[in-house]
């Protein structure tokens, strides 16, 4: 067994610390000892040498680094709302935010050079992309015999010292690759690059790093295909837009995002009403006391409601809620609570009702202080509710002598009110043959006879009015000859 | 040869990526990546493996920046990616055999295919290893590291990595002697 001085006389021969005493004294080791020969063995198999296959490749940097540049950026993404004209299930991709700030030299460069960028070509923008990373600087567009380095496959100008670096490998491997080639057979490319102003606006890497982005391509994409939204992106306005403090604190916004990312929202700003009136809703939008009542589920389920949406609409209604008066009623608590109850729901989905609350001649009512006082006695709105009381005042002849001033203070003076009160004066009313006197003008004016009157309060006369003799013999002609001979 | 970038510099660097600068990544993947691909070379025996694993490496580095502790030297950090890397790649591989009696004989002859397993075994038998002495010996054999600088790497003394290489080795012999078969 190896022991542990040995051990380390062999560990420190792997380090190259041996003296010539200690090599001989190894040599001895290794000589008698397996052990310490294998373990030697191991121990050299972990010494230097050379890598399996010379020093690492030359070009493995610039690799790395095009591998990372080629990374998404360490930024939020946004997404662009749809186009309001764009064909249904259409949508912008994520586009990556190449702005380090509000106004940062990518976007100076890209407010002044939108017209140039957006009218570019799909193809030629993809192409651009990889060029600009590897470093490239487009040929001229005019033509020469000539080749680059190993790039044979093309007629080009010729790339002097100070448009390619010389070594550079990674546009040597640009110049030999398919987008290269793609680029040069583009004339729209070709010239677009020829364009000084164009070439300016690459001259930044964060420009050429939002391009290397795939779904930044696939934007620009999309853009630079659609005549229109190209035109959009052209209008002085828009960009400005776009380039303000606020849109862009808006587009950086997660919940502004979310809200253009939304298809409910996207179908809506896809109808031209919609966007018509978009402009006062964002006005409204201000209001926080707007925003949260929008978020009550009362108010989202009364917004469903095409009634209350039309009386919204409706410009006498809006007119209304605008005055201060209305407005103070709707924040009463007792109408709240009025208007919560089921019983007065009902009742104003009566049609009958509703009717009644079109006639202006209830509105007069119900706008009198006098009926409020009627109304708010218990005892009143019991006798109101009873049916026979309803019925009589469907009846025009006693709505018109109510409408009658003597009428009325009769009926509510007091001796009346004393006279209905007795159970007999009622029953009496509804006696055919009294309702027959009062139908009577002989009738009616005997009971206004003060005589009469009188001898209807004597004991005399009510007592015979009891005897059941006493209404046959009045019948009798005779008895009533009789009567008026005594006086 | 390695030679690392002071730790004002290394700061400066990584500040600068994760403010967005991925320019700034240049000079850390230009000093240590000889340094990284030669010791993924010797682990892995393989001239393309390791340049894959090493790429791999860098780019995993450069998205987790922000986990980077700037207390420590980079290298260190980046280190330690690269040995998991290696390792993930080792273990993938057939398990570890033990050596040869012809090892064992009076005096070993091993030819070119022989030494290539045994340091294909060696690599194996690494995994095996327990992190601190794995460390030392990568770091040494396969980084060239001197101790001073393994020990900076490490963040331990000197006297620690030689110890630790010293129990190092003694394991891995344990791990591939033709006693265990």
């Amino acid at each position: 067994m190896v022991q542990p001085d040995e051990i380390d006389l062999i560990q420190r021969a792997a380090e190259g610390e041996l003296g010539a005493d200690e090599r001989a004294r190894l040599e001895a080791l290794l000589q008698r000892s397996g052990e310490a020969r294998q373990m030697a063995a191991i121990l050299d198999a972990l010494g230097p040498e050379p890598p399996p296959a010379g020093e690492p490749p030359a070009d493995a940097v610039d690799e790395i680094m095009k591998r990372i540049e080629a990374l998404p950026r360490r930024r939020q993404q946004i997404s662009m709302a749809r186009r309001p004209d764009a064909a249904p299930g259409r949508k912008f991709g994520n586009v990556a935010n190449a702005s380090a700030g509000p106004r940062s030299r990518v976007e100076e460069s890209m407010s002044s050079r939108a017209k140039v960028v957006w009218g570019i070509s799909a193809a030629a923008v993809v192409v651009l992309a990889g060029l600009w990373i590897a470093g490239v600087m487009p040929p001229s567009p005019e033509g020469a015999d000539a080749t680059i380095g190993a790039a044979k496959r093309y007629q080009a100008q010729q790339i002097g010292d100070k448009d390619v670096a010389v070594g550079d490998t990674r546009a040597q491997a640009f110049l030999q690759s398919e987008q290269f080639d793609r680029l040069l057979k583009d004339p729209n490319a070709r010239k677009m690059l020829a364009d000084t102003n164009m070439r300016g606006l690459f001259d930044s890497a964060a420009m050429r790093e939002a391009f290397a982005q795939a779904e930044f391509a696939d934007a620009v994409q999309m853009i630079a295909k659609d005549d229109a939204l190209a035109a959009m992106f052209a209008d002085g306005d828009m960009v400005a837009a776009l380039y303000s403090a606020e849109v862009q604190a808006a587009l950086k916004d997660g919940d502004f995002k979310a809200a253009f990312a939304d298809d409910a929202f996207q179908a809506a700003m896809n109808k031209a009403q919609n966007r018509a009136g978009f402009a006062d809703l964002a006005v409204a939008f201000a209001d926080v006391n707007f925003r949260e009542a929008l978020l009550n589920d009362t108010v989202q389920a009364a917004l469903k409601d095409a009634k209350f949406r039309g009386a919204l609409a409706n410009p006498e209604l809006a007119s209304q809620l605008r005055t201060r008066e209305l407005k103070g009623a709707f924040a009463d608590a007792d109408l709240q609570a009025a208007l919560g109850d089921a019983q007065v729901q009902a009742a104003f989905q009566d049609v009958d009702v509703q009717a009644a609350l079109a006639d202006p001649q209830m509105q007069a009512a119900l706008a009198s202080q006098e009926v409020h006082a009627m109304m708010a006695d218990a005892e009143t709105r019991a006798a109101f509710s009873q049916l026979a009381l309803s019925q009589a005042f469907a009846d025009d002849a006693v709505r018109a002598a109510f409408s009658q001033g003597a009428f009325y203070d009769v009926m509510f003076s007091a001796d009346m009110a004393a006279a209905l009160a007795q159970t007999r004066m009622r029953e009496a009313f509804r006696e055919a043959g009294f309702q027959s006197m009062l139908k009577s003008e002989a009738g009616r004016g005997m009971l206004a006879n003060a005589d009469v009157q009188a001898a209807l309060k004597g004991s005399a006369f009510q007592a015979a009015l009891q005897h059941d003799g006493f209404a046959a013999a009045l019948k009798q002609g005779s008895f009533a000859s009789a009567l008026s001979r005594e006086q | 040869m390695y030679i690392p970038l002071s730790p004002e510099e290394e700061d400066s660097l990584i500040g600068r990526c994760l403010d967005g600068d991925s320019a700034a990544f240049e000079p850390l993947v230009a000093r240590y990546h000889r340094a990284l691909f030669g010791a993924a070379a010797r682990l892995l025996g393989s001239r393309e493996e390791a340049r894959d694993v090493t790429q791999t490496v860098f780019l995993k580095a450069y998205q987790a920046l922000a986990s980077c502790d700037r207390q420590r030297r980079f290298f260190s950090w980046i280190y330690r990616i690269l040995l998991n890397e290696c390792l993930n790649t080792l273990r993938a591989r057939r398990p570890i055999e033990a050596l040869p009696e012809s090892l064992t004989a009076p005096v070993p002859r091993m030819d070119e295919v022989d030494q290539a397993e045994l340091r294909d075994r060696v690599r194996q038998a690494l995994v095996q290893l327990p992190e601190t002495q794995r460390d030392v010996i990568v770091l040494r054999h396969f980084a060239e590291m001197s101790y001073d600088q393994i020990a900076a790497t490490l963040g331990v003394p000197e006297k620690t990595v030689k110890s630790r290489l010293f129990s190092a080795r003694q394991r891995l012999c344990e791990l591939l002697s033709t006693s265990r078969t």
